[in-house]
């Protein structure tokens, strides 16, 4: 342990991010280029390359890549990286590692305004026309995270900050409330809005093509882009609301900005994606174990094994079963709710 | 003029006052020393001086201009403020602690006086062989000898004077030995001596003694205020704190106050070795 920490001291953090980062970079470069390789219409990394410079045949294989296997693995990219930026971000404001998206209720707030407005609103996207109703969904959604998180942080509020134990309980409730919630609308539901709202509570990248991906792309993408500018400030904020004030930071401003943020993230991932539980909770831990706990570093290095994450979680949902597919929420939560036992295991026997 | 300057101060929460038209100022080069009881008000106090808490009557003042009217970054890079439950959450090591401290500076004079501040600082507390230590391997004493490095750090940086500087310590001696505890009073000492403008909630006697100032709470009012020595006598002890007090005299003729339970009035204590 000794020697471990030692070393560590040897190593500044600055000097170890400047070396992860790019090498998290290469990392996700090649996860994403297996991911646009394997799948039922198997494809050449020299095919692939050849159609993304424009030098494509024009074939099957140009059709399948660009049309389907492409805003997939963007989707997948840029919802990883939202959901577990998201995450590191709200367990820095709450100070607390178990602080996930999914965990407080984001990801369920976020769901059941997205169930309302597919079940409540039917005749909405008619009303707006198509080029309105793509809009729809990620709104609701982003409304619905954002409420949950303004909720659970009203519930959890003490004077001098959040009562990490309270917004755990008050994540329970949130979610029970908007898990009842969606069951309702499901009661009220048609077949086709049955389908639509199940697929939301399983979670899937599939069948998501540019016309629903493009229009909410800057909402995934602002997060993980916008959050790292505030990485000083979540630094400070660990040691406290009130010792930050005094370290000169305005702390209600950042605040407002992480939970805005976070919400927005995740709002939009699940709106595309559904409910697609624990890379917020396993991509800022693994993140921490090589990165450290400087958001300056951990930010962008959660972005990143958060989007690879997704998409390894992605192929996995989409080949294990062939010909079907797993729907990834499935997948992500059988592996994400082991490991979190392994981690907090690990944690009670380790530091202290 | 004053550093820090509050006049009429008021705090009320749930119907009880908490601080009671209190009136204080803490001049540069002074070290100031607030003693009271259990639930006189101290903390209360120092979280309306550190601009943490808002008084519901009365004005506070730093350099003259009103402290609400001060921003954030621009009143870190003057004063520091050492509150009375250090805290952190994830692994961060002790040096990476020591260096948020010069978060207000960043853009103001670059890198060096940055690491010189960090380096000074952990000198200065004894943590310097910490530096590498994650913070969830440090003891509550190891914690609050880091923090405090946190704040020194914080206040170092811009040359020897620290004219114009304040620094507010909310029970800093709480978690730490009978040295460190000494240590952190010549500390203290030290910086009022630079120019800072200190103040410190204390416990002991004899280290209250050791301020240039005596500031003493009662149910929320100041009740004394002045030079040690003519602040802190038997009465005040037994009035306020409950205790009986006597006094030793050091070789260098410095008085030293003693808490001497079952000590009778006009008895004296006696020096034994």
């Amino acid at each position: 342990m000794a020697t471990r920490l030692a070393v560590q001291g040897l190593a500044p953090r600055k000097v170890r991010g400047a070396r992860l980062l790019p090498a998290l970079a290469v990392a996700v470069a090649l996860v994403t280029l297996l991911s646009l390789c394997i799948g039922a219409f198997p494809m050449a990394p020299r095919e692939i390359l050849a159609i993304l410079v424009g030098a494509g045949s024009g074939d099957t294989a140009e059709a399948v890549l660009l049309s389907i296997r492409l805003p997939r693995v963007v989707l997948g990219l840029a919802g990883g990286a939202a959901l577990a930026v998201a995450g590191a971000a709200i367990q820095g404001l709450f100070r607390n590692p178990l602080a996930d998206p999914g965990l407080i209720g984001v990801s369920a707030g976020a769901a059941l305004f997205a169930a309302a407005a597919i079940v409540l609103l039917p005749g909405a996207g008619a009303l707006l026309g198509p080029a309105h109703a793509v809009w729809l969904l990620p709104l609701a959604a982003f409304a619905g995270g954002l409420a949950a998180t303004l909720l659970v942080g009203a519930i959890a509020r003490r004077e001098g900050g959040v009562d990490t134990a309270l917004l755990l309980l008050a994540g329970v409730a949130v979610n029970a409330v908007a898990g009842a919630g969606v069951g309702f609308l499901v009661f009220l539901s048609d077949e086709r809005e049955l389908r639509e709202v199940s697929f939301w509570m399983l979670g899937s990248l599939a069948g998501t093509g540019w016309d629903r991906l493009l229009p909410a792309l800057p909402l995934l993408l602002l997060p993980a882009l916008a959050m790292p500018f505030l990485a000083r400030s979540l630094n400070a904020l660990l040691l406290g609301e009130a010792d930050a004030f005094h370290l000169g930071f305005r702390v209600e401003p950042v605040k407002r900005a992480v939970v805005l943020l976070a919400a927005l993230g995740t709002g939009a991932t699940v709106a595309l994606t559904g409910m697609i539980g624990f890379i917020g909770l396993v991509a800022p831990h693994l993140a921490r174990l090589v990165a450290g706990p400087d958001h300056r570093v951990l930010l962008p290095a959660s972005a990143m094994i958060g989007a690879g994450l997704l998409l390894l979680a992605d192929l996995a949902a989409r080949t294990i079963a062939l010909p079907a597919e797993m729907p990834i929420g499935v997948l992500t939560s059988a592996l994400g709710g082991p490991f979190f036992i392994w981690l907090l295991r690990r944690r009670a026997g380790g530091a202290q | 003029m004053s550093v820090l300057e509050g006049r009429g101060l008021v705090l009320r929460r749930g119907g009880r006052l908490l601080v009671d038209s209190v009136d204080i100022a803490l001049e540069p080069g002074c070290f100031t020393a607030l003693i009271g009881p259990n639930g006189a008000g101290k903390s209360s106090l120092m979280g309306l001086l550190s601009g943490a808490l808002r008084p519901d009557a009365g004005e506070i003042r730093f350099a003259g201009r009103p402290l609400a009217r001060w921003r954030p970054d621009e009143l870190a890079r003057r004063r520091a403020v050492l509150r009375q439950h250090a805290e952190m959450g994830f692994a961060f090591t002790a040096r990476e602690v020591v260096e948020l401290g010069r978060s207000p500076h960043r853009g103001h004079g670059g890198a060096r006086p940055d690491e010189e501040a960090v380096a000074t600082a952990m000198t200065m507390t004894g943590t310097a062989a910490l530096a590498a230590r994650a913070w969830p391997t440090l003891s509550g004493g190891e914690r609050q000898r880091v923090q405090i490095a946190r704040i020194l750090a914080q206040l170092l940086g811009g040359g020897e004077s620290l004219e114009g500087r304040c620094l507010l310590l909310d029970e800093p001696t709480a978690a730490l030995d009978m040295r460190h505890q000494q240590d952190l009073v010549a500390l203290a000492r030290m910086l009022a001596a630079r120019g800072c403008a200190v103040l410190a909630i204390l416990h002991d006697f004899a280290q209250a003694a050791r301020a240039d100032r005596l500031m003493v709470l009662e149910g929320g009012k100041a009740v004394a205020c002045g030079a040690p020595s003519q602040v802190l006598d038997a009465a005040l002890a037994r009035r306020v704190f409950g205790v009986e007090l006597g006094w030793v005299e050091a070789p260098d003729g410095q008085k030293i106050p003693v808490m001497a339970e079952g000590l009778a009035a006009g008895q004296s204590l006696r020096i034994v070795a």
